[in-house]
Order: C-alpha cells, then structure tokens, then sequence
C-alpha cells in the first residue's frame, strides 16, 4: 500500500464528473441529428437539383434511418453502476447490440455509395463533398456518444467532448475546404506521373490501414 | 470494433481512389479528401507511448462480514498525454461493488487520478488480479487495450460470536501454566491429594488435621497444576454432512462456531490448530496467540464444502497432525459413519469434543409445517439420538446446537452436564 499520489494539474471540478453528463449527451444527441440532416438534406438537394427524386428519396430516408437507430444504440449500451463483472448480455441481445451498433458504419457506407452514384450521375460535387464530410461527422459522433455511454463514469466530459468536437470539426471542415479547393484546382500532370502518384496513394493508404489495424488492439 | 471502422474508412478512400482512377474524374479524389484527413488525424495523434502505473489500495485487507471496503485504484500517467483512457477494474466475483468500477477520462503526462469505488462481500478470500487498461485517440480508431496486472487480496473473515472459557480437561497437558487441570500435583489453587512432607514445602501447605493424626509424619497437601493444552479444532467440510438451503448454508454456521472456539481456546493461551476436512486436507499447524488467531481466521474464510471421494469418511483423518492424547474438537453435524471413526480417536487416548450443529432442525428451519414433515423430522431426530449416544458412551462429549439458539449458552451448558463424568476421565 502507498501514500495517496496528488494530481499534479489542476483537479477537474467535482461537479462535472458524473456518469454521461445528461446535457452533454443529449447535446452530441442533437449534433448527431443536425449532421445526418445536413447530410441528407444536402445529398437529396445536390439530387433534387439533377431531378433524381428517387435518390433524393433514399438520402432523405438515410438520414433518418440515422436518427433512428442513434438512442436505440446508447440505450443498448448504457448500463449506469455496471461493473466489469456485471452479468453478460444473452446472445440474442450481443447479435442485436451488435447490428444495431454497426447500423451507424452501414449508414456511412450508403451515403458514401449515394455520393458515388451522385458523381457518376454529374450532381454537383461540392455539395456530395458537404455531404459526405457531414455523414462522417455524423458516423464519429456517434461512436463518440457511444464510448462515453460504455463508461459508468466520465470524468470531466466538458474538456472531453470539448476537445472531441473541436479536432473533429479541424478535420471534417478542413477536409470539406480541402476538398472544396480541389475541386476547382486544375494541375495537368502526364500520364506517367498520374500512375505514380495513384501507386503512392494506394501503396501509402494500404500501408496506413493495415498500420491502423495491426497496431490498434 | 475500432478494427471495422478503420476498415471502413480505408474501403471508403480506396473506393473513391479507384473510382476517380477508373472514371478520370478528380470529383471522386476531392471527396475522398475528408476521410483521408480524418485517418491522417488517427495516425497522427496515436498513442505509441503508453506508460502507466497503476495499484490498487484497500482501505482494510481483512474485514468482518458485511463491512464496506474502499477501494483506491490509483492511476498514473509516465508516458505521454493521453486522450481517452478507459480504465475497468475487474471485481472478484463474489463481491458487490457500490460505484463505478470503470472510468474515461483524459489523462496528462505526469498526472494521476483515483477511481474509488465500494465493495461488500459474504465470508471468503477474493483475489483481485487486473485492470483493463484501453487507451485511443480522440476519434477512437486506434485502440490499445491490455489488462495491467494490479494484484490485491480481500479476506472477509468469519463472524465469531463470543464464547467463555470452555472447561477441557484432556489427558496430555503442556509444560506451560494455564487453565486447564493437568492431573499433576504441584502448584495451583484445587485441592488434588497429600503427600509427606518434605524440606522446602511451605509451612501453610501443610496438612495439620492428617499430621496430627499420625505422631511420626507430617503431610502436605497437593494441588492440581493448572496448565495449557494442545487443541486440535477439526472443521468437517464434507459436501454430505453439511446442508445447503437456498439463502443459507449450515457450514457458514460451523465455520462460525470454530472461529468462536479458536478464539477462546487462544485467548486461554492454549496450543490450538485447525484441519478443515472435506475437501482435502487444508491445515494450519499448532500455535499460540493473536497471531495464530489471525492464521486460523483466514483460513477459515478460504474454508469451502467440498466433495472428495479420499475424503468422503473420517477414516483418513490424519492423527499425527496432533499431539498425543490431546484435545480434539470436532465442529460437524455428523453422519452415520462417524462414531466408529470417533471412537477409534477415544480409544487412542485423544479427549473428543464434538460441537454439532443440527442439520434436521436447520432444515426444518422455512418449510410448511405438515403431518408427513413433522413424522420425517422425528425420525431423522431418533436417528441423530441414537449417534449422539453411542459416542456418548465412549466418552465422547457431543454438544447438540440448533443453530437459532445461543452458541455459548448452548455450549456451556452442554459442557457443565458432562462435567463430573469429564472428571471421572
């Protein structure tokens, strides 16, 4: 047994260190919302305005199906005092938990084959760059609201869902302007070039990826 | 699941990649932009320096039933900020917890931080062993998880109802003065017979009513040493004698009833050790004193009915573990087979006592009375009688405890009627 070590920073304040701060929740729970609706919204103008009603339909659809599926899964996972030990969840309620929980990445992928088929489609890009940025922000969100949920405790989630939502609006609007200029930047490269640049992107995303998932547990 | 995600978000950018290469369209690399900063953003703020310290304080390591321990699982940051760090400790199973066991924070380099959280348990030892440590980025995707070795052991010992000294006389005492009546002459405060006098006796030792009556001796009386003796308590853990009812356990009661007699038997500065019996064979060799007292408690709470073929009878009880012609007390409800096995101990010289809690009336105990239970129940009593007797009848000193009434005015009593046949011995 030891001394009590002090924290050596500033302690966090009592009073915000609580099981999933409620407003903080329901707060994410509203972004969640607000950024499936700008995706979809955006995917079914960028639609509407090529006069594809069906697809706008489905980006529509998308989105809500989105909103659907977001407190069902913090529902799903919110076990507040749980311990490591607390009884585990059946195995009809891990498939269920499971697919629910998923819900979140296959909505992801549709809006990703919905701008996909957008571009093919010649809908206007920017707004499939708004789109997509917004359903990525969306997907993060809500594995966030997730992660904070697993945790019977949160200590300050003021300063965590802070720092979250700062460096996620870095990349996603960072990543939206990026994309944004890129469209409208005209650089001509040969042909040679091109192939190269496309073995780097390739050889340097596969690299990543599987650096992600060798690395992470 | 952090594994999926980055899955996706590659597939996402290789599909964008490969769809603007097929198409020659730069619309489909300009919408693979975002997500490629976002993995650039994982890579980037990965954790790759994980270094944490981490142990866990109890408030108390050995308790009493019932009794709240806190517990402190201090955790400190040596290796570089981190910004989600998950931390669950594992709670023995067996034990409730009372607050948050698992926590997310952030942590800075150099920073430490304390979950604290309750737990309450039944009689038992329990071993908590690891904390799972999963430390990620802000967005999640990369996650580390390993499980940190945080080692602590919780004793909840045996409640010990108080019980008075317990008048043994076994025939083999030890060198040392203590309660117990050795049947020795020499020193002490009873009267135990009269010798002729001889140089040193002291003069009010002497017996002047016998000296007078024979003109050429004088006599002085005796007096029974008052010494400690050897204690050998024997704990039956056999899974057949001990009955279990959905709330409780008969040998919970037992186990009680030997932490109470280790504990008079110690505080009379007796030699006392424990056999618990059952399982196998779980020891704690002969000793005197606190510390003796606090071995035999903790291993009584790790005492645990068991099922063994070896050990299904008494038959391998294993006489050498204690002294010659001691004292040996049997805390069991007894079965059939037992007396023969009790009365070979007697005849070896060994003063038996045997405390027994009643497993007819602890099963009585919540059942509907009705004519079939109330016929049953006499008959397994008559049973138990008819046991009870024949060890009786070899001197066995077989206190019968209904578990509902008071251990040591049972026990006392028990012990005052076997008194003028102990002293027959």
């Amino acid at each position: 047994m030891g001394t009590r070590i002090e924290p050596p920073y500033e302690p966090v304040e009592q009073g915000d260190s609580t099981v999933v701060n409620e407003s903080w929740s329901h707060r994410l729970e509203l972004l969640i919302y607000s950024t499936s609706a700008v995706a979809g919204t955006t995917l079914a103008l960028g639609y509407a305005l090529r006069r594809r009603w069906v697809y706008a339909v489905a980006a529509l659809l998308l989105a809500g199906w989105s909103a659907l599926i977001e407190p069902s899964t913090v529902a799903a996972r919110r076990r507040p005092g749980r311990s490591v030990t607390a009884r585990p969840l059946t195995r009809a309620s891990t498939t269920v938990v499971r697919l629910v929980a998923n819900m979140a990445g296959i909505v992801l992928a549709g809006f990703a084959v919905l701008v996909a088929w957008g571009l093919l489609q010649n809908v206007s890009a920017p707004l499939m760059i708004v789109a997509l940025a917004a359903a990525l922000a969306s997907w993060d969100l809500h594995y966030f609201r997730r992660r904070l949920a697993e945790a019977a405790h949160v200590v300050a989630p003021r300063p965590i869902v802070g720092a979250h939502l700062r460096r996620l609006a870095l990349v996603v609007g960072g990543g939206s302007g990026l994309g944004l200029l890129a469209l409208f930047v005209r650089i001509r490269y040969g042909m040679g070039m091109v192939v190269l640049l496309s073995v780097l992107a390739l050889v340097g995303l596969s690299r990543a990826v599987a650096y992600v998932r060798r690395a992470s547990d | 699941m952090s594994l999926r995600r980055s899955l996706l978000i590659g597939l996402l950018i290789y599909g964008f990649l490969l769809s603007g290469l097929g198409t020659l369209s730069g619309s489909f690399l300009a919408v693979a932009v975002p997500l490629a900063l976002y993995l650039a953003a994982v890579l980037v703020y990965r954790p790759y320096d994980v270094r944490l310290r981490i142990y866990r304080r109890l408030s108390h390591d050995h308790v009493r039933p019932a009794t709240k321990i806190t517990v402190d699982l201090v955790i400190t940051n040596d290796g570089e900020d981190l910004e989600e760090l998950l931390i669950e400790d594992e709670v023995p199973a067996g034990l409730t917890s009372d607050g948050d066991t698992s926590l997310l924070l952030s942590l800075p380099s150099g920073a430490s931080h304390t979950l604290t959280y309750h737990v309450e348990g039944a009689r038992g030892s329990y071993r908590f062993e690891q904390t799972q440590v999963t430390v990620s980025e802000r967005f999640g995707l990369f996650r580390r998880q390993r499980p940190y070795p945080v080692h602590s052991r919780l004793s909840v010992l045996p409640a010990s109802p108080s019980l008075r000294s317990l008048k043994i006389r076994p025939a083999r005492t030890r060198g040392f003065a203590g309660p117990i009546p050795s049947r020795q002459g020499g020193s002490g405060t009873d009267f135990y017979g009269v010798r002729s006098y001889e140089p040193g006796d002291p003069p009010q030792w002497i017996n002047w009513r016998l000296s007078a009556r024979h003109p050429r001796e004088i006599y002085t009386n005796q007096f029974e040493q008052e010494r400690i003796a050897d204690v050998g308590l024997i704990l039956d853990a056999r899974e057949r004698t001990n009955v279990s009812t959905r709330d409780s356990s008969l040998f919970e009661h037992s186990v009680e009833v030997t932490a109470a007699l280790a504990d008079s038997f110690l505080h009379d500065g007796n030699r006392v050790g424990l056999l618990v019996y059952g399982r196998g064979l779980e020891r704690t060799f002969p000793g005197y004193g606190k510390l003796q007292r606090q071995r035999i408690l903790y291993a009584l709470a790790m005492a645990q009915v068991g099922d063994s073929l070896v050990f299904d009878s008494l038959d391998y009880l294993p006489t050498r573990f204690f002294a010659a012609k001691s004292q040996l007390v049997l805390v069991s409800p007894l079965c059939d087979d037992d007396p023969p096995v009790l009365t070979r101990l007697r005849a070896r010289g060994y003063q038996i006592l045997v405390i027994s809690p009643d497993p007819v009336d602890f099963e009585r105990r919540g059942q509907a009375p009705s004519r079939t239970l109330d016929m049953a129940i006499r008959i397994a009593q008559a049973e138990r009688q008819l046991r009870i007797r024949q060890l009786e009848r070899v001197g066995v000193v077989v206190i019968n405890w209904q578990v509902g009434q008071a251990l040591d005015a049972t026990v006392q009593a028990g012990l005052k009627r076997y008194l003028p046949q102990a002293l027959r011995g």
